[in-house]
């Protein structure tokens, strides 16, 4: 880590305590977010990942300037602030998953209103893949963008979209016709006839409120469509695949911090630890420590080339595990009653598990990572 | 030492443990014998009858043959290795050193898995075609990029001495018994490369499980990976603080 970048995670850090403050807020209340615009982690988050260009006020941390538009920056930042909170920091408003499609395919009119949106004030997105009954499957979607007059109609429904009922823009993928290349991603706002979104209640990260999408025949113009002047073969789902394989580090580098939050709460709370007590806390110590170097690695490499994505699967595999061995761990160092007695460690076991299917599960990680390694990818 | 023992981890997977020692002991303590954390050596014999001297705690001395015992002999196709016990200690670069060789090895473990389980057929097809089978060897291939990422970083064993910043800012500073890792975590000596060693065995086992009764036999790949818990044992020690 080169000295720009740790001055980035003094940074998060710095900010990361904010998060913890409001975490069991947020945890009650997903909504009391809008209450803590104000907070910098927030306020970094809304415009983190807008690039220059647009964005004419980065982070600034001494002689260094951050647009959080590589992998590698936003690891460092979202570890240290999922050690405050991942709920509130999934929840934050901003570009999020959506901005890696609109970074990688969006047209210059679709950047236009896209960044303008998010500069003007905090604006929640989404990204709208996963569906009701199609999860890993997500070839198999079935929303319908269909042709009608200039333009087409969007219809079909989404579920667990981390700030879908919130969220002002939302990317959403959708089929014009059979197979895996008729999928294609249209830039929406929700703000139109026919889009309906409820949030949904979940054990942990409430935070990130997910959510259920609906759509009705909501109309969408064909400049709406993004990448709509590459070819087939570049757009829909392959830049899917590449937006996953950039943001597979990310919600590594998030469960990590929560792996992390939960180690540091026992070490500071606990004073009196046995021998193989301490050993265990040791050897967690350990393997996050492995585990930021394997992200790390990740997030370098498809930075490099974003079609590059099997560290970044075993990445995000294996911090998605650890993340709920650590929070299972540090229960059990308090003693019986623990995650009732400490609501925060009931809630880091809670979030933990939150990690496992986003962006692809651990098995689909771990099939991605074996195709990888059976191509001499890896 | 990061390059000298990705020199090591590649001798390991192309030539197996004896060649790869041979090469981690002329670059990392040439002539001297290194022990580990209790005294024990598993080297080439034609490494050990060649030194004449031990590394000692930061020294080196005249080895004293008659303070030494032998206790196992190990007949691999690349050269006999010996394991004895001694009084000396070990420099820290050979046990980093030892952690990539046997990351090399596991390597070389994972290659002879594949080719093994394209050619071995159950039912309709190669046993690689089946997702548990894949699973496995996407888990131990994350363990081995997990070692692997640690070591590339710098990450190597404590102790009385300091260790200034690594690569990555993982351990900024040491003391006999604990280290505080750039985070601000401390955690036991020796803990970073220990858990390497970890991953690597976790890896190893997993990869000898999917080969069946065919990894139980005292030969080949399988009585290498032997050979490698051999080293972990004598040189990598419990990771305890």
């Amino acid at each position: 880590m080169d000295e720009r970048l740790r001055a980035l995670r003094g940074e998060a850090r710095a900010l990361a305590a904010e998060l913890r403050d409001v975490a069991l807020d947020l945890d009650r209340d997903p909504d009391a977010i809008r209450r803590h615009l104000g907070l910098g982690a927030v306020a970094m988050m809304a415009t983190f990942g807008i690039p220059p260009g647009y964005n004419g006020s980065p982070v600034r941390i001494g002689p260094h300037r951050f647009y959080g538009t590589t992998s590698l920056e936003l690891v460092v930042a979202m570890e240290e602030l999922a050690v405050g909170d991942a709920g509130t920091l999934l929840g934050a408003p901003g570009p999020s998953l959506s901005g890696a499609i609109v970074a990688d395919l969006a047209d210059e009119g679709q950047r236009d209103f896209y960044y303008g949106r998010l500069l003007e004030r905090p604006t929640w997105t989404c990204f709208a893949l996963t569906e009701p009954a199609r999860g890993s499957a997500a070839a198999a979607l079935q929303t319908s963008l269909a042709p009608d007059g200039d333009g087409f109609l969007l219809t079909g429904a989404k579920r667990y979209i981390g700030n879908g009922a919130r969220a002002a823009l939302a990317v959403v993928f959708a089929r014009t016709r059979p197979g895996p290349l008729g999928v294609t991603a249209v830039l929406l706002d929700t703000a139109v006839p026919g889009f309906r979104a409820e949030p949904l209640r979940t054990l942990g990260l409430r935070g990130a409120q997910l959510s259920a999408l609906a759509f009705d025949a909501v109309r969408v113009a064909p400049e709406q469509v993004v990448g709509r002047h590459r070819p087939a073969t570049r757009r829909g789902l392959v830049a899917a695949v590449r937006a996953f394989n950039r943001l597979r580090p990310l919600v590594a580098a998030t469960a990590l911090g929560v792996a992390r939050a939960a180690h540091e709460y026992v070490v500071s709370g606990r004073r009196d630890l046995r021998a193989e007590e301490r050993w265990e806390l040791d050897r967690l110590a350990g393997r996050l420590a492995a585990v930021r170097c394997l992200i790390h690695k990740a997030a370098a490499t498809v930075d490099r080339d974003p079609s590059a994505g099997y560290l970044a699967s075993a990445a995000k595999a294996r911090a998605a595990l650890l993340a709920e061995e650590a929070t299972l761990l540090a229960p059990r160092l308090f003693g019986p009653g623990a995650r009732l007695e400490h609501p925060l460690l009931d809630k880091l076991a809670r979030d933990a598990r939150g990690f496992e299917f986003m962006e692809g599960t651990g098995h689909i990680q771990r099939l991605n990572l074996f195709n990888g390694f059976n191509r001499g990818r890896v | 030492m990061t390059e000298p023992g990705r020199r090591c981890r590649d001798a390991a997977r192309e030539d197996g443990p004896a060649a790869a020692l041979r090469l981690l002991a002329s670059a990392v303590c040439p002539d001297a014998l290194p022990c580990g954390p209790a005294g024990h050596a598993v080297v080439p014999a034609d490494l050990e009858r060649s030194c004449e001297r031990a590394w000692v705690n930061g020294a080196v001395r005249d080895r004293r043959r008659e303070e030494e015992e032998s206790l196992a002999t190990i007949a691999l196709a690349g050269g006999d290795l010996v394991a004895l016990r001694c009084s000396y200690g070990a420099p820290p670069e050979w046990v980093t050193g030892v952690a990539w060789l046997r990351l090399g090895l596991s390597e070389r473990l994972l290659a002879h898995c594949t080719r093994y389980l394209r050619e071995r057929t159950s039912g309709d097809g190669p046993l690689l075609q089946y997702q548990m089978v894949r699973g496995v060897i996407a888990d131990a291939l994350t363990d081995q990029l997990e070692a692997g990422a640690m070591l590339d970083t710098g990450c190597g064993p404590v102790g009385a001495r300091e260790l200034g910043t690594s690569a990555d800012g993982l351990a900024v500073g040491a003391g006999r018994e604990r280290v505080t890792l750039a985070d601000g975590l401390e955690v036991g000596a020796g803990c970073p490369c220990a858990f390497a060693h970890e991953r690597i065995t976790l890896a190893d086992r997993a990869l000898l499980r999917l080969l069946g009764a065919s990894g139980f036999l005292d030969e080949g790949q399988a009585q290498e990976a032997y050979v490698s818990e051999l080293l972990a044992d004598a040189y990598a020690g419990s990771g305890h603080g």
